[in-house]
């Protein structure tokens, strides 16, 4: 589903990413962890096409991304939904009008985007919350609309960054849950970058901790203690 | 000679940075008018914009426009009275607040009102990274949040300019007429013989031209900012400086080209 080869990323005189590979198959989920700053977040935008690489290849469903036009990036960006780490949600817009955006560039009635923005809404368990704006709603609410959004295409690959970051155990437990359904429902694809031990232990079959611009070769969960770098990191050096 | 070579390297690195800023600006500019152009407008978005940056804008560009005609009238009317031309006030204040007035006082107040907004709007989008979950979810940002406001501006500054223009007109009158002791008559009348429909024109042009600046200036200044709270206010008072400042230069090469 995603392949990338080669990945290079810099800014201005700082090499983020560094000769990265990844191969994520369809219905995959998997987590990436490592220091704040390391370029986790840069991956997804890489991903996603928000960022333009310096070197390397991403083939995105069976599409180089490279290869394309912007028109056509717009239009593979459709099949990828990504819940960013502030939520990203428009703030002169209400929740429904939040969720319905996506919608309102596909040729679908008033009538069936308002049934699937309810259908979203109840999906992350938000329904009520309509007609109530960003700025009324707490942290864990607006990822929860953002994670609505992002679904609103019905993609076949879905980015978090930090889902759960901010949020108290209760609401992280609630979107770690709501990552796990997504996958289990609708075979989602699905890439968490992520400082949260619990989500990566809930939400990914295999881990990669990145390092250096790259990418440590991928461990389970259950594997995370007998290898060193990963201990190290997400034990805090603890045995 | 080592602190020569320095200052030849910092000054050869600004020289870089400010071609490099100017082109990044001219290829969004360019990107703006040509999709102002060839992809279908969002009326809804234009309207929106036209009520909250142009309408809203009515009351501050009618008290700037009838203060300033007031206080022109007022010199003139006290130099050309010792000249004995009083009858040709009307017609001075008219190609001043036509030609020069209206469109530079509109263009400052929709500049410091206007300008502000759009970059403050935007660069806030953009540190909250609302810009990059628009273009995630499948829309140019350009298209979606810049060309509707270049639209509505355009379409409102020569409103703004019009009635500026008419308002600081009046004001002037007042002035002339009130204290000046000038025959209403000879206000109009002057103002008839001298002004031309080319400079009524001409000053609305400007308008829509100041309008255009001030957008492109502000929606690239907003959507490159990168650095939180610190960085939308930055980019929020550059936007207005660096408006102001081109508005003034542009005021003078049109005036130059144009009358």
């Amino acid at each position: 589903m995603i392949k990338i080869r080669q990945l290079i990323k810099s800014y201005r005189d700082r090499l983020v990413i560094n000769g990265l590979d990844l191969s994520v198959e369809a219905g995959e989920k998997i987590a990436i962890i490592g220091p704040s700053g390391c370029g986790k977040s840069t991956l997804l935008r890489l991903i996603m096409g928000l960022h333009e690489p310096d070197n390397g290849v991403i083939t995105v469903a069976g599409v180089t991304l490279s290869a394309i036009s912007h028109t056509e990036h717009r239009l593979v960006r459709r099949h990828i939904g990504m819940l960013f780490q502030s939520a990203a949600l428009f703030d002169s817009l209400s929740v429904f009008d939040n969720i319905a955006f996506p919608l309102e560039s596909t040729d679908d009635s008033d009538r069936v985007i308002r049934d699937r923005v309810l259908e979203l809404l109840h999906l992350v368990g938000m329904t009520g919350y309509e007609r109530a704006y960003p700025h009324e709603l707490s942290g864990g609410q607006r990822k929860r609309v953002g994670l609505a959004r992002a679904l609103a295409l019905k993609p076949k690959i879905m980015l978090y960054d930090e889902p759960t970051t901010g949020l108290d155990p209760v609401l992280s437990t609630s979107i770690e849950d709501l990552i796990v359904d997504l996958n289990r429902q609708f075979a989602v694809t699905s890439i968490v970058v992520t400082h949260q031990v619990s989500t990566i232990f809930r939400t990914a079959d295999r881990i990669y901790l990145m390092k250096d611009g790259q990418l440590l070769p991928a461990v389970a969960p259950s594997e995370i203690d007998q290898n060193e770098a990963y201990r190290v990191f997400v034990r805090g050096g603890l045995a | 000679m080592m602190r020569l070579k320095s200052r030849s390297v910092l000054l050869g690195r600004w020289v870089l940075r400010f071609f490099a800023l100017l082109g990044d600006f001219v290829l969004d500019s360019l990107k703006v008018l040509r999709l102002s152009l060839t992809t279908p407008i969002r009326f809804k978005h234009v309207i929106e914009h036209a009520y909250s940056l142009g309408a809203q804008s009515v009351g501050i560009t009618l008290i700037t426009a009838g203060f300033v005609g007031m206080a022109f009238a007022l010199q003139v009317v006290r130099e050309f009275l010792k000249f004995g031309a009083g009858k040709m006030i009307g017609g001075v204040v008219g190609i001043a607040i036509w030609r020069e007035l209206g469109p530079l006082m509109t263009g400052v107040v929709v500049a410091g009102r206007v300008g502000a907004a759009i970059a403050a709007e935007l660069a806030t989008m953009k540190v909250t990274e609302q810009v990059e979950a628009l273009e995630a979810l499948g829309h140019d940002p350009i298209q979606y949040l810049v060309v509707p406001r270049l639209v509505a501006v355009m379409m409102m500054m020569p409103l703004l300019v019009g009635l500026a223009d008419c308002i600081g007109f009046l004001s002037g009158y007042v002035i002339a007429v009130g204290i000046g002791r000038i025959n209403p008559f000879w206000y109009f009348e002057s103002a008839n013989t001298m002004l031309t429909l080319f400079d009524i024109m001409g000053g609305l042009l400007k308008g829509s031209f100041f309008g255009v600046l001030i957008v492109l200036v502000s929606a690239h200044l907003g959507l490159r900012t990168n650095s939180g709270a610190k960085g939308v206010g930055e980019m929020t008072t550059r936007a207005v400086v660096i408006s102001l400042v081109l508005i003034f230069v542009l005021n003078y090469v049109l005036s130059s080209v144009m009358f």
